[in-house]
């Protein structure tokens, strides 16, 4: 009977166990999602393309302007998708990428994966000291894409990834591909997922 | 199965020789769990390096988070050791504690399938990626365990179908999804677990086969072991009654070595007085003719001669010259001491080889005796010398009946031998063939005597007579011990040169076209070893 009640507690131990060890799985998978699917930051970008790009209406192409930030690790998905875009609208617009670099350090900072990926595509990249070009455009989040059309006007702004450092179809990077196809887009703006290009103040 | 009846089993495994033999269901469960344990094994291992590796995927693919200038671990390095500690740590403390058991195994598919979706994630949702739930799957069929299979693709299915509904990014990677597309996804899932499913039943199928080909055989074996032991308790039991039998025997050949000593003495005391016997013939022949001859001599013609000079002793010279026996004295004298002297020196000769006789006696006695304690003495000896001494011995008996003698011998090397094995051998076919001419009555009895080389390394001495034969039944057994064809005869004298040619590395063979066309007897002895090197 003692040993009956032994093997029930101990069955019941296990049990307990099993349930604490899915639920803690169930949490940190809960965290993750929270994690990856909270946007960053953003400010609404100029209406019209700013003076400070040099760049001047009427455009010979659409511009679609990326801000970066070379060492986020979240936005290699970003660099994906743009590949991805390029790839299904092939000269429909000119890439140039912001990217962000700290005032006091040398051009040297910004080599990495990113910077591969750029010169792979060939985009136009532009260092960026302190943000303050991407900062002009609203852009305060790494992977934050602003399209402008070829007089100027603001088209889209928002992030070209469906959640933080995830490759895949999702609304931004399609409405981009709309617009630049002259169709009809239902997204005007999209969420970023990324490191902030920023420094962020601690509360 | 508990661990408890998985031991048991073990233990009746492992003790086969001396518990009672594993029923085919004991066999199949504690097949069952070695799988089982083995694939825990494998699924600890395989956890463990999961867990690095995505710590390294991390580490390597998100190591640092930005905010501007300033950096800080990545949340993904942290998911990556706590979240993909969780699922592997726990599942690796149940292979640990509770190898074997369901709820291990179980806990091993959870763990697993979980850690396959935080790897997606780690990577970015890269496609390439979800190929880890298929592989896991595969590795959990390992267990061929069927169950396992739907908890982990329960597992994958209420991941994808929760996320795809409000997430889809994160498990398609794209932002628009319907159900469909999450029930797609498991429909793959669920057509390799059938596949799965199916191959552990089959693997089952095959185990239980397996068992009972092994408990066959661990019956034949059995029942081997069984005839094995038998045998050997009967094998034992012989091993005894064989020691006692050759103890017997040891005593029964003690008795018999006594009893072949005795009788080889006897043998021994046959043969010399085999061959002292022949000399004795020689002997007595000679000490025959020596009584013979001093019965016929002159020797009392001398005393009458000495008696009439000591008669007329006073008037001698007229004695001798006008005497006619007075006259005839001196001539009578002359020729009284030519014919003393004659008899002289055939008294001497008979004398010479009687003591020759006695020496030979004197010398087969002596050989016996080294024989029974030594080996003969072996020297080089001439074969036509051996051959002539042999002769010799016997002559007197060869004239006396009126035998020739041929010789026809060749020029030969040196022969080893014992001398006087030799002319035992000699003297006995000499003798024999004697004997042989004795019983026919023919004029031209005759003896050839040959010597010639056999080869390089033998020398072939030959005693061919016209005598009475031998008949062809014969030939074969006038070596035997005891056997004889003559009436006074004791079957020892061929068959103990047979053995003294032998001992000195020669042979004595017999030809005979059969009776009354005479025999040969040929002895062939081996070259001195020197002549051979020369």
């Amino acid at each position: 009977m003692a040993l009956g009640m032994r093997a029930f507690q101990l069955k019941s131990a296990w049990l307990f166990g099993i349930l604490v060890w899915l639920g803690l799985i169930a949490g940190g998978y809960a965290w993750l999602l929270r994690y990856s699917f909270a946007a960053g930051k953003t400010s609404a970008a100029p209406r019209i393309i700013p003076a400070a790009l040099g760049l001047r209406a009427p455009l010979e192409r659409p511009q679609l302007l990326l801000a970066l930030h070379p060492r986020c690790p979240c936005s290699r998905a970003t660099m994906s998708e743009l590949a991805k875009i390029l790839s299904r609208v092939p000269d429909a617009s000119d890439v140039t990428v912001l990217m962000y670099k700290p005032q006091d350090q040398p051009d040297s900072w910004l080599e990495g994966v990113l910077l591969d990926a750029c010169r792979r595509m060939n985009c136009r990249v532009r260092p960026d000291p302190n943000g303050r070009l991407a900062a002009s455009l609203g852009s305060l989040t790494s992977g934050s894409a602003v399209l402008y059309d070829t007089n100027g006007e603001l088209r889209y702004q928002g992030g070209i990834t469906g959640s933080r450092g995830h490759e895949g179809d999702n609304a931004g990077e399609q409405a981009i591909i709309e617009i630049l196809q002259k169709r009809r887009s239902s997204h005007r703006s999209m969420p970023i997922f990324g490191c902030p290009i920023q420094p962020q103040p601690t509360n | 199965m508990s661990s408890q009846a998985a031991s048991s089993v073990a233990s009746v495994i492992g003790h086969a020789g001396c518990e009672r033999r594993p029923s085919v269901d004991e066999l199949y469960r504690a097949y069952e769990d070695k799988v089982y344990r083995r694939t825990d094994r494998l699924f600890f291992i395989l956890l463990a390096v999961q867990w690095v590796v995505g710590i390294l995927f991390a580490v390597v693919i998100s190591p640092h988070a930005w905010s501007g200038s300033v950096s800080s671990v990545h949340p993904h390095v942290y998911a990556a050791v706590l979240l993909g500690g969780a699922c592997c740590f726990f599942p690796m403390i149940l292979i640990w504690r509770m190898p074997g058991q369901a709820v291990t195994r179980q806990a091993v598919a959870i763990g697993q399938v979980c850690f396959s979706s935080l790897l997606i994630h780690l990577t970015g949702g890269r496609i390439e990626t979800h190929f880890h739930v298929f592989g896991s799957l595969a590795f959990l069929a390992c267990y061929r365990d069927w169950k396992v299979l739907p908890t982990a693709t329960v597992i994958v299915a209420v991941d994808h179908l929760l996320r795809g509904l409000w997430f889809p990014e994160s498990v398609y990677g794209v932002a628009f999804s319907t159900p469909w597309r999450s029930l797609e996804h498991a429909g793959w899932v669920i057509f390799e677990d059938v596949v799965l499913i199916w191959s552990c039943f089959v693997s089952r199928r095959e185990m239980r086969s397996i068992c009972e080909q092994q408990f066959q055989k661990q019956e034949l074996l059995d029942g081997l072991e069984n005839r094995v032991r038998e045998r050997t308790r009967d094998l034992e039991s012989e091993i005894v009654e064989r020691k006692r039998a050759e103890q017997e025997l040891k005593e029964l050949t003690t008795q018999l070595v006594e009893a072949s000593r005795q009788a080889g003495m006897a043998e021994v005391a046959t043969g010399v007085l085999h061959n002292v016997g022949n000399v004795l013939n020689s002997v007595n022949v000679s000490t025959t003719l020596i009584g013979e001859k001093l019965q016929q001599s002159r020797l009392s013609h001398m005393t009458k001669a000495v008696g009439l000079l000591r008669e007329h002793e006073a008037n001698l010279p007229a004695f001798l010259t006008s005497d006619p026996k007075g006259q005839q004295l001196p001539q009578f004298l002359a020729r009284l001491t030519d014919h003393l002297v004659e008899e002289n020196k055939a008294l001497l000769q008979e004398t010479d080889a009687l003591n020759q006789n006695v020496q030979h006696i004197r010398q087969i006695v002596s050989t016996q005796q080294s024989f029974a304690c030594v080996f003969g003495v072996t020297e080089q000896l001439g074969a036509k010398r051996l051959m002539e001494e042999a002769i010799q011995l016997n002559v007197a008996a060869f004239d006396r009946h009126g035998i020739k003698l041929v010789r026809e011998y060749s020029s030969v090397p040196p022969v080893l031998v014992d001398r006087h094995k030799v002319l035992q051998i000699l003297i006995n076919l000499l003798r024999n063939a004697k004997q042989a001419l004795r019983e026919v009555d023919r004029a031209d009895r005759q003896v050839t005597l040959t010597i010639t080389a056999a080869g390089d390394r033998r020398v072939r001495m030959v005693v061919t007579d016209n005598g009475s034969g031998i008949a062809p039944e014969n030939l074969t057994k006038i070596f035997r011990h005891g056997f004889t064809t003559k009436k006074d005869g004791h079957g020892f004298g061929l068959h103990s040169g047979a053995l003294a040619a032998k001992e000195m590395n020669g042979n004595l063979t017999v030809h005979s076209d059969g009776l009354g066309k005479g025999a040969t007897f040929t002895l062939e002895l081996p070259v001195a070893a020197e002549q051979l090197a020369a």
